[in-house]
Formats: C-alpha cells, structure tokens, sequence
C-alpha cells in the first residue's frame, strides 16, 4: 500500500465533531501579548545577573589555570558536547 | 596546557550568562557560582573536545546543565527551589506596582517541572534558538518546543492570565474599582 492510499483518519464536514477526532495540533492560546510579558518577567532578572558581569574569583580562576598555578581535573568525565552555530546567549 | 587567549576570554564572556542559567537551575546564588566554577574547570579540561568556530557558550552551558543535572541525581533529596531563583539576585527590586506581579511570576516559575523551567530559560532569556536548546538539553528540537510552549501556558495559567490586561497595575486597578481588593 502505498501512502496515498493509507486511511488518513476521518474526514467530511462532521469530521470534527466525531469524538477522539484532533486533525490538527491543539495551539496555544495564548496572545502576542502575553507571551512578550511572560518573556520580559523572564528577562529582567536573568539581564540583572548578566549586568552584574563577571566575579573576580571568575577572572582569577581562569588566570591562574592559563598559568597552571592550578590544574583542571581529569578530563575522562567530561559530558559536554560541542554543538554548531556562532557564539550565542553571553 | 595553555589554550589560545581568545578561548579564555570567550569562556570569561560566557560567565554572566552562565551564572544567570546556573540561578535559575539552582535557585541559589552562591551554589550557583560554585557549578560556573565546576564547568569552567571541567571545559578547560577537555579543550580539545572544543570544536572552534562552534559556539563556545552553548558548549558550556551544555557541561554546566549536565553538571547540574549529576549533582541532582546525587541530592535527590535536595530539591533545587524554584522559589529563590531569580529574585533573590536582584540588587533593584521592581517598582511597588509591579512587584507583586513579579513575585506572583516568580511563585509560578517555581512551580514548572525542571525540564519546562530550563528549557523556558534557554529560550525566552538566554536567547538561545530551539535548535541550540535541544543541544543543550540533549533532546530533540521538538521536545524543546513543546516544553516551552506548556510552560508559558502554565505559567499564564498560574497566574490567572486570560488576556494582556490582567497583568500589571491595570489588575489592580480593577479590583480595587470592583470593590474586590487585590490582597497587596
């Protein structure tokens, strides 16, 4: 069988009425609005902590490993991986 | 090892928003700095697992959440409060108007499952695309839109959200003119 003869589910003008029947993605109701306002309640504390820059122990930590006053541990627990695309989200 | 300066500084860059993505997981600021410094040391460690020219932040951010996610696993019984997450780190407090709003916001916040929370994060603050997202939480890109999108919906649930106008002082205005009061 091929896909154009697959049984795609009800169709017809009572098809949407017909219990179980969600022939598209439920969407959210959500306005323009309110998802910019859920975003701004997001954004003001996250940019209060990003405006506060970067701790010194921060600057000191990543000078004395470039000196190798200290050492990184082992690397063999590593989880991150490398993932494409420009420098984003600082 | 001594790694080229510009990776240094491209890992100092990341360190705001890193602290920010880390508070909003940990709920706590300075355990919060204690899991930047973890992942600062664990990216130097494993530089060459670095592919330059990719995005430097997001890989970091990728260590930082699973670093979190490890230790969580560790402390079962310590359940990172959502609560304290933003908040507490506000040196301004907003306006009298909308600090009540904001506290509401926040309660709510607290009360999304971890998965919504941190992909809502990633997405609606740290700027990062649903592709990126699902990078870093290591699911699909679908996964991460679908968590988004519940959590906005029921973050707008929590707070009683029907339309634009129930946020803000117009909320307030209205049941102080309805007679009803609004608690604050």
């Amino acid at each position: 069988m091929d896909d154009q003869n697959k049984p795609t589910g009800p169709k017809g003008p009572m098809a949407g009425s017909m219990q179980g029947s969600q022939p598209h993605k439920r969407k959210s109701s959500l306005t323009r609005e309110t998802l910019v306002k859920i975003g701004a309640h997001l954004q003001v504390p996250y940019n209060e902590v990003v405006g506060q820059g970067v701790p010194e122990r921060f600057v000191t930590l990543i000078r004395r490993l470039e000196t190798g006053e200290i050492a990184a541990p082992p690397g063999d627990s590593f989880q991150g991986e490398s993932t494409s695309s420009d420098d984003k989200g600082s | 090892m001594s790694p080229n300066p510009s990776v240094s500084d491209a890992m100092l860059r990341a360190v705001p928003s890193l602290r920010a993505f880390a508070i909003s997981l940990c709920g706590n600021v300075d355990r919060a700095d204690d899991l930047v410094q973890e992942t600062l040391l664990r990216a130097w460690a494993n530089l060459n697992s670095f592919e330059p020219g990719t995005n430097m932040s997001a890989w970091l951010f990728t260590i930082l959440r699973n670093l979190f996610r490890s230790e969580y696993r560790k402390r079962r019984r310590e359940v990172p409060d959502g609560e304290g997450t933003y908040a507490e780190t506000l040196k301004t407090q907003p306006e009298q108007a909308s600090r009540v709003e904001f506290e509401e916001f926040r309660a709510a916040l607290g009360k999304l499952p971890a998965d919504q929370r941190e992909a809502l994060v990633l997405v609606g603050a740290s700027g990062f695309s649903y592709e990126e997202a699902a990078g870093i939480c290591g699911c699909a890109v679908g996964t991460i839109k679908s968590r988004v999108n519940r959590a906005r919906t029921r973050l707008a649930e929590l707070m009683s959200i029907e339309s634009v106008d129930d946020f803000g002082p117009d909320r307030e205005l209205k049941a102080v003119l309805s007679g009803g009061g609004s608690g604050s």
